[in-house]
């Protein structure tokens, strides 16, 4: 549902964009709504993901091991390395 | 004449195009956490993994939203501070966790009273409630 309401987003951005540059904004919004959706998209594919891993532990009764353990946290390192990359306060907001 | 437009102009309205989009977003999470890892978990060291799997879970739209440079400047400046403030407390996490473990283990040695792994066992729990909010927050900024 998620690929077909980004899919059909872009679109309508494209055609907007496409046209004279009275319906830029319009362009713009539909670009904005269509990321949206698209970091629904990552979030909800992650969050399941999550959840499946969850499910083993409960279902093996255990914990996660050193080496799950060791994953898990350079992953949210690496994520949370990510994010304070983004230089948000140049005019723009680029990297 | 005024040609017809081929977008309704209702569409070009940025507060409520925010607020559809914002309402989807929500009712997508919420259909997502019916089965959340946090009420799959049944121990104190389930629940431990199960937040930072959720954290994990929920970094990554919060850093592609971060990176975004189609998403408006503000709204991704409030996701970086709220992400920045989440680390503060997922590091506390870390540092309870070790004490944790080290208490289970002189508990089950018998070098150590129960008392010791009580408060280690609380101090982790409400680690984990701290930082669940604090994804609450950063889910609905998302």
């Amino acid at each position: 549902m998620f690929d077909t309401i980004t899919t059909f987003l872009t679109v309508l951005a494209r055609l907007a964009a496409a046209r004279n540059g009275v319906d830029d904004d319009v362009a713009r919004f539909f670009r904005i709504g269509a990321s949206l959706v698209d970091k629904g998209a990552q979030g909800k594919d992650a969050f399941e993901a999550a959840t499946a891993k969850m499910r083993e532990l409960v279902d093996e009764n255990r914990s996660m091991t050193d080496e799950e353990n060791l994953a898990l946290e350079e992953s949210i390192a690496d994520k949370l390395a990510r994010a304070a990359a983004v230089d948000l306060n140049t005019e723009g907001g680029h990297e | 004449m005024t040609p017809k437009r081929l977008i309704d102009p209702r569409l070009t309205d940025p507060f409520r195009f925010f607020i559809f989009f914002m309402l989807f977003g929500l009712v997508a999470l919420a259909a997502a956490c019916a089965n959340s890892p946090l009420s799959l978990a049944e121990t104190v060291e389930q629940k431990y993994d199960a937040v930072r799997l959720t954290y994990d879970a929920l970094l990554t739209p919060a850093v592609a939203a971060i990176e975004d440079e189609a998403l408006p400047i503000e709204a991704r400046r409030q996701i970086q501070s709220l992400v920045q403030q989440s680390a503060t407390v997922y590091a506390l996490g870390i540092d309870l966790y070790v004490e944790y473990r080290a208490a289970r283990a002189a508990f089950a040695a018998g070098d150590s009273p129960e008392s010791r792994l009580r408060i280690a066992t609380d101090n982790l729990e409400r680690w984990a409630d701290r930082l669940e909010t604090v994804l609450d927050s950063i889910a609905l900024a998302l």
